[in-house]
């Protein structure tokens, strides 16, 4: 790619849009790897009823 | 080998590592802890060639695959970078040994990864690999808040991570304006195309709000704090200490690399606005974590609140752009680092024996009087009273907003030193002026070693739990000993660290 002449798609917007979907996708999968946590701790996705049970 | 071939391998080798702990903890998990602090103590040992190398033969560059600087990813270490580098790798470390207390396998794999991710973060030469090392630090801190059990943790990991994503995500965004604008990712390749860019351009401006309010999630600057105290509180103790020392504090490096070795203190002076709104953002913070600091009760929750006034200075420095602010900037980043990771291991430790707000703090200074001793000179570096660190940084900020003629800052410096002084004071009061819950035995901690010999099994003198690890209560006094040392040896000689950024720091403002 260095060396070659003529017109070729720049690469780098791609390797940033895959590196992006990869760091996304690993952030989603701690995020719902927190989330089943939370379930286990509290029995329900609602975020009322965890405030609720949190209220001193 | 080549000195900058010592970049990569410092990357590389947490990162790498941090494979053997998950694969070994199941079955040997002696032999996946000794790997793992073999792991941190090679990083301390390359970070320690580095900074030679650095100090003999100059900034050292690396470009990954040999590549033209200009395409490939660089690495690059300077003056500032090894002192930021060589603080990641001797806390990664040091805290690792002395008070990691629930050492599993994957739980020092995440450990690993946020020190290899935080040193990657120093040494990287390249704006989108630092989102990529940001992400990896910050993901490896979400699991690691985590890790505790119970539900307040569980639920502060994932209000830290919501936030952090948002943060990491505005400063892809930032960095994405930035490539439109110049087609480079490269700091240096940056730094002459922004210019020519032009300051005034939407895409170059678009970029500067982004990177900095992403930075400023991270950095946890009010209002965007919340995540702080939450995460502080509700982490294991010395998940906590890791994370106070050097999460912001790398984010905070972070922005002054990209602010003066990208944006540049002349793309502050062409645009005053972009100047303004961070001596806005940093006095903003400090008066509101100076004020938010002095309403909290447990101890945690209030040395978060005082991290987010301390990066408000650092921010106020960043802002001001001039040499002796940016020096103040980075002297602060180091003095809160080193207190507030000595502070929050005395927290684990006190904590441990059932003292966790204020006021359980109590006749604390006579039972045990080294450990006291440590936290109320980390609390003075903290104020920013001679002769320590935090005096030193506080002193040339004061210096640089007198000297730009900021009067508005030059009394904020000031008045942060008299909130910091309330709230110091008040924790510092109970531990020694305050009488005791009941009358302990006296002779406990009557000579200075005395607390250090409280070890395993020992029950504290208030009946408190006995420690679960051997040794670690020890091993805790002295980590808070050694902090508390360590900001009243840089602090006098925070001249020579001053020399040391100075190089640096002249070419850039």
């Amino acid at each position: 790619v260095l060396t070659a002449g003529g017109p070729y798609v720049n690469p780098l917007p791609h390797v940033l849009i895959l590196t992006a979907i990869v760091v996304g996708v690993s952030v989603t999968a701690v995020a719902l790897a927190l989330v089943v946590r939370l379930y286990d701790e509290y029995g329900t996705f609602d975020e009322a009823v965890i405030r609720e049970v949190r209220r001193p | 080998v080549n000195a900058a071939d010592l970049l990569a391998l410092l990357v590389a080798l947490p990162l790498l590592g941090a494979v053997a702990p998950l694969v070994l903890g199941a079955r040997h998990p002696v032999l996946a802890r000794r790997v793992t602090a073999a792991v941190l103590l090679g990083g301390v040992a390359l970070a320690g060639a580095v900074m030679l190398a650095v100090a003999t033969g100059g900034p050292l560059d690396y470009v990954v695959g040999g590549l033209p600087a200009a395409v490939g990813i660089g690495l690059r270490a300077d003056a500032v970078s090894t002192a930021f580098l060589l603080l990641v790798t001797v806390a990664g470390a040091g805290l690792y040994l002395a008070v990691r207390t629930d050492a599993t396998g994957p739980g020092d794999s995440l450990w690993l990864l946020l020190v290899g991710g935080l040193t990657g973060v120093t040494v990287t030469a390249d704006v989108f690999n630092l989102y990529v090392f940001l992400e990896i630090s910050g993901l490896a801190a979400y699991a690691l808040v985590a890790t505790r059990r119970g539900a307040t943790a569980a639920l502060a990991a994932l209000h830290y991570l919501l936030v952090g994503t948002v943060g990491a995500t505005c400063y892809l965004l930032g960095v994405g304006y930035a490539y439109v604008a110049t087609g480079t990712l490269s700091m240096a390749a940056l730094r002459p195309a922004l210019a020519s860019a032009g300051y005034d351009s939407p895409l170059v401006l678009a970029a500067f709000a982004f990177v900095v309010v992403g930075l400023g999630v991270k950095l946890a600057l009010f209002p965007l704090h919340a995540w702080k105290p939450d995460a502080y509180a509700a982490a294991a103790p010395d998940v906590t200490a890791l994370l106070a020392t050097l999460g912001s504090t790398v984010a905070g490096y972070a922005l002054v690399r990209l602010l003066f070795d990208v944006f540049t203190a002349s793309f502050l002076a062409a645009v005053p606005l972009a100047r303004t709104g961070l001596l806005a953002a940093g006095v903003t913070s400090v008066l509101a974590g100076g004020y938010l600091t002095l309403r909290q009760t447990n101890v945690r929750r209030l040395l978060a609140y005082s991290s987010i006034l301390q990066f408000g200075l650092v921010v106020v420095g960043v802002g001001l752009a001039t040499a002796a602010a940016t020096t103040a900037a980075l002297l602060l980043l180091v003095a809160n680092a080193v207190a507030k990771g000595g502070l929050y291991v005395a927290t684990g430790l006190f904590e441990r024996h059932g003292a966790a707000t204020v006021a359980d703090y109590a006749d604390l200074g006579r039972e045990r009087p080294l450990a006291a001793g440590a936290v109320a000179t980390a609390f003075v570096s903290l104020v920013g009273l001679p002769p320590t660190l935090g005096f030193a940084g506080k002193w040339y900020l004061a210096l640089a907003a007198v000297g730009t003629r900021e009067w508005t800052v030059a009394a904020v410096v000031l008045a942060s030193t008299f909130a910091s002084l309330v709230y110091a004071g008040r924790v510092v009061e109970r531990l020694y002026l305050a009488p005791g819950p009941g009358p302990g035995p006296t002779g406990t901690g009557t000579d200075a070693h005395g607390d250090a010999g409280a070890g395993a099994g020992t029950v504290a003198p208030d009946g408190g739990r006995p420690s679960l690890v051997p040794g670690l209560d020890a091993r805790a006094v002295a980590v808070v000993a050694l902090a508390a040392a360590a900001t009243v040896a840089l602090g006098l000689g925070s001249t020579a660290l001053a020399d040391w950024f100075a190089p640096v720091v002249e070419g850039w403002t």
